[in-house]
């Protein structure tokens, strides 16, 4: 795993954005709406494939139905700071309903509000 | 349930969202025509570009890729959403294009720019074609 902008302060950042990333690679095999109901801000905005992007209601309504494989794992993170921003940029891959492997790309991006680390853009590319 | 904080869209400065708007132009331009020259002196030295095929690449890798002529035809970006937060911002934008088969095709893609003295630098993209 990269970080950039390494400054001493960062090190808890790192280690909650570290543990916001692994819960929300576990939520969306899940389907654990409850996990990104409490750290979506509300303002959030994903960006899939089709074109499309979703609020965060839309998100809820999507995350909600069952995930189209298994064993999905976040790849090559790496977390970066920028002004008020903290980008996300990793890999992933899953098993897929056929036993082939999937993969895929995300750039999350999270903002602090009021000592909290909130999501306010996923973009995703699955495979 | 946890309670949502209300958005903290920081205030901008003035001119923010012109100059964001102009540069977002700009982009789609240069990717139109391989502006090379345009990336170099627009993208932060740790830019980092998540690709539509699923790959990741640096400043010095995505110069290359836009150096080659694009793709795609008709390419178009529709529905451009910039959000500021404090000296940096997120742009949200949907493409229309066509395949070289002849089919359409439709993506996004989602831009993050820091300022920098004065200057906005292109940090992240995260391209999508379907």
């Amino acid at each position: 795993m990269q970080q950039t902008d390494l400054a001493p302060t960062r090190t808890q950042d790192i280690q909650t954005l570290e543990d916001l990333n692994r819960h929300f690679i576990r939520s969306a095999e899940h389907s654990d709406a409850a996990w990104y109901r409490e750290h979506l801000a509300e303002d959030f905005l994903s960006s899939h494939r089709d074109g499309s992007i979703v609020d965060r209601d839309g998100f809820l309504q999507r995350i909600s139905g069952p995930y189209p494989g298994t064993q999905l794992q976040a790849v090559d993170v790496q977390i970066r700071f920028a002004g008020e921003l903290a980008l996300i940029h990793a890999g992933f891959k899953y098993k897929r309903p056929d036993g082939q492997w999937g993969s895929g790309r995300y750039t999350d991006i999270y903002t602090r509000r009021q000592q909290r680390w909130l999501c306010v853009s996923a973009h995703f590319n699955r495979f | 349930m946890m309670k949502q904080e209300k958005p903290q869209t920081h205030a901008a400065k003035p001119g923010d969202e012109t100059q964001l708007t102009r540069l977002n132009q700009e982009f789609i331009t240069a990717v139109k025509t391989s502006d090379v020259a345009w990336f170099e002196s627009k993208l932060a030295p740790d830019f980092l570009n998540s690709n539509a095929d699923g790959s990741l690449s640096d400043r010095a890798g995505f110069l290359k890729r836009v150096a080659s002529p694009i793709q795609v035809g008709d390419f178009a970006v529709h529905d451009v959403l910039i959000r500021m937060f404090g000296t940096t911002a997120i742009i949200h934008g949907r493409t229309s294009f066509t395949h070289p088969d002849g089919q359409t095709g439709r993506g996004r893609y989602t831009d993050v720019w820091a300022r920098h003295a004065n200057r906005w630098l292109c940090i992240a993209a995260d391209v999508s074609r379907g």
